[in-house]
């Protein structure tokens, strides 16, 4: 018989007057008498002390498995790793990022692009990429999955409007189409030519709850700012109603200095709007890739950020429960690419137009940068990362970026690779558990489990 | 005196839908076409890499939903 232990997963807390167990195993959250709360605390390095408990209390801590073997922690890690394996290998989709330009209107402080050499497709290169998701949707049931991007892909519309224009003649199906746009061009004329193909999700950033602050962040290469062009773009956008888009997401990058307009913003945003259900409006951290050189951003720390994100959700009181995440992006999956302008690949957005991060073309099948393409694909990961395998959000967690995790283990680099929430469990389960009080009333006559 | 333990659970124990477990077999995974809440763009929710937000739930999730 195997040994009887403490799900190694498990993180006990008081808040307030609470006894709270988070078991990351099982993805459950009890609320404990105190009684129960000293015990599992000494059994964590004491076992035996589990002898204590009564056979009912045994049986629902053992279904729960905050009392395990180490087999079925290791038999959950394994079916972990095994979909995030399929998640990676698959090749049911193709899905492709496409910058038809690296060229971009603004000169936003903060951009990772800062610095790439501007590019647009060719007609040459428009022609070889048709060629190549031809080849490569033979796999994928003639289907493929777009988001455009850039640079700004609206300084390209009619690039866009020839590849999907091909990609229609050839019958090659769109399942998804999307673009992150900053929304300066996004006019009558390029909302019309989006609604003929059918765009579903469109991105923009507003990044202040007014045009000064926007304005400062988010401006042309010409100094003028772009606050009113994209508010009275969105206004027609959404008025069209028979444009079918399922999703405008509006992201409002947050710092130390527009961190309290981010509120405002929404509020004023859904008001304009109407509530109207295609709306996403949130905020996004500021990550500094310029290593600070402009005096616009004031970056916040990954603490104050995980801070920031909780005290909002509780303003909102949005703070939805940790679900199981196998993870994954575009950089991790065998079957996904960024297409640069001249036809080169990445396998992360970040890396549009530095050389050094191109792994392949769409020219040939040729294998440009192996050691980059297996690290994205492969070794390191968070199953081989040992703080990650004893971090209670390890089953709920993506694994963090794979770009930041390739450059830690390749440059003993030390970029943050953590869940959100990591430094702060504690209070942001006692958000959600304040939240959830609200709505039920907890009392231990009442005991939710199903058998 | 004999201890009384007590458990209440906020939340029930989860396990991987029956949908993800089925597609081992059949060798194939899920994707962001099939789970909306599975966002994969870059700048979405909760990809732990340019944008930390809470993760969002289906309703809100800003991927499209599946067609019919």
């Amino acid at each position: 018989m195997k040994k009887n232990i403490i799900s190694s997963f498990l993180y006990l807390f008081k808040s307030n007057d609470n006894f709270l167990a988070y078991n990351g195993l099982t993805n459950s959250f009890m609320k404990l008498n105190y009684n129960l709360f000293e015990l599992l605390n000494i059994a964590k390095e004491k076992p035996d002390i589990l002898n204590e408990l009564d056979s009912d209390t045994k049986n629902i801590l053992k279904k729960a498995k905050v009392i395990c073997t180490q087999k079925e922690i290791d038999d959950a890690i394994n079916q972990k790793k095994i979909l995030r394996q399929l998640d990676t290998f698959q090749h049911e989709y193709l899905n492709l990022t496409i910058a038809p330009t690296s060229t971009c209107n603004f000169s936003c402080p903060y951009c990772f692009e800062h610095g790439i050499k501007y590019k647009t497709m060719n007609d040459k290169i428009i022609d070889a990429l048709i060629v190549f998701i031809e080849r490569k949707s033979k796999i994928t049931n003639n289907s493929v999955s777009i988001t455009w991007y850039g640079g700004e892909p609206l300084l390209a519309i009619k690039k866009i409007d020839k590849i999907i224009d091909e990609l229609n003649k050839r019958k090659i199906k769109i399942l998804y189409n999307g673009i992150i746009t900053n929304g300066y061009y996004l006019n009558k004329t390029n909302q019309e030519i989006l609604k003929k193909h059918k765009i579903r999700f469109i991105q923009i950033t507003l990044d202040g709850a007014n045009a000064e602050t926007h304005n400062k962040r988010r401006f042309n290469k010409d100094g003028s700012g772009s606050w009113n062009e994209i508010l009275n773009n969105i206004d027609i956008l959404l008025s069209d109603k028979e444009f079918e888009l399922d999703n405008l997401s509006i992201r409002c990058n947050i710092d130390e200095k527009n961190k309290n307009e981010y509120e405002i913003l929404k509020k004023s945003l859904l008001k304009r709007w109407n509530n109207d259900k295609r709306l996403f409006i949130h905020p996004a951290i500021l990550q500094d890739y310029n290593k600070n050189e402009n005096i616009e951003c004031s970056y916040i720390s990954d603490e104050e950020a995980s801070e920031y994100l909780i005290k909002q959700g509780k303003k909102e009181k949005n703070i939805p429960y940790f679900s199981y995440n196998v993870g994954g992006c575009s950089a991790t999956r065998l079957n996904s690419f960024l297409v640069g302008p001249e036809g080169e690949l990445y396998k992360c957005w970040n890396d549009l137009g530095r050389k050094e991060q191109i792994v392949g073309d769409i020219f040939t099948d040729e294998i440009r940068n192996k050691n980059l393409l297996f690290n994205f694909l492969s070794s390191p990961t968070m199953f081989e990362d040992e703080e990650c395998l004893k971090c209670p959000l390890f089953f709920v967690c993506d694994g963090g970026c794979q770009l930041n995790r390739i450059e830690n283990y390749r440059k003993d680099g030390n970029k943050n690779l953590c869940h959100f929430a990591k430094s702060y469990i504690d209070k942001y389960l006692s958000a959600y558990y304040d939240i959830k009080k609200q709505e039920n009333s907890f009392t231990f006559d009442k005991i939710k489990f199903n058998e | 005196m004999k201890k009384e333990f007590k458990i209440e659970f906020i939340e029930d124990i989860q396990e991987f839908s029956n949908e993800e477990m089925g597609n081992i077999i059949g060798g194939t995974s899920m994707n962001y076409q099939d789970c909306s809440c599975k966002c994969t763009i870059h700048f979405g929710t909760n990809c732990g890499c340019n944008i930390k937000t809470p993760k969002a739930t289906y309703d809100s999730c800003p991927c499209p939903k599946p067609k019919e």
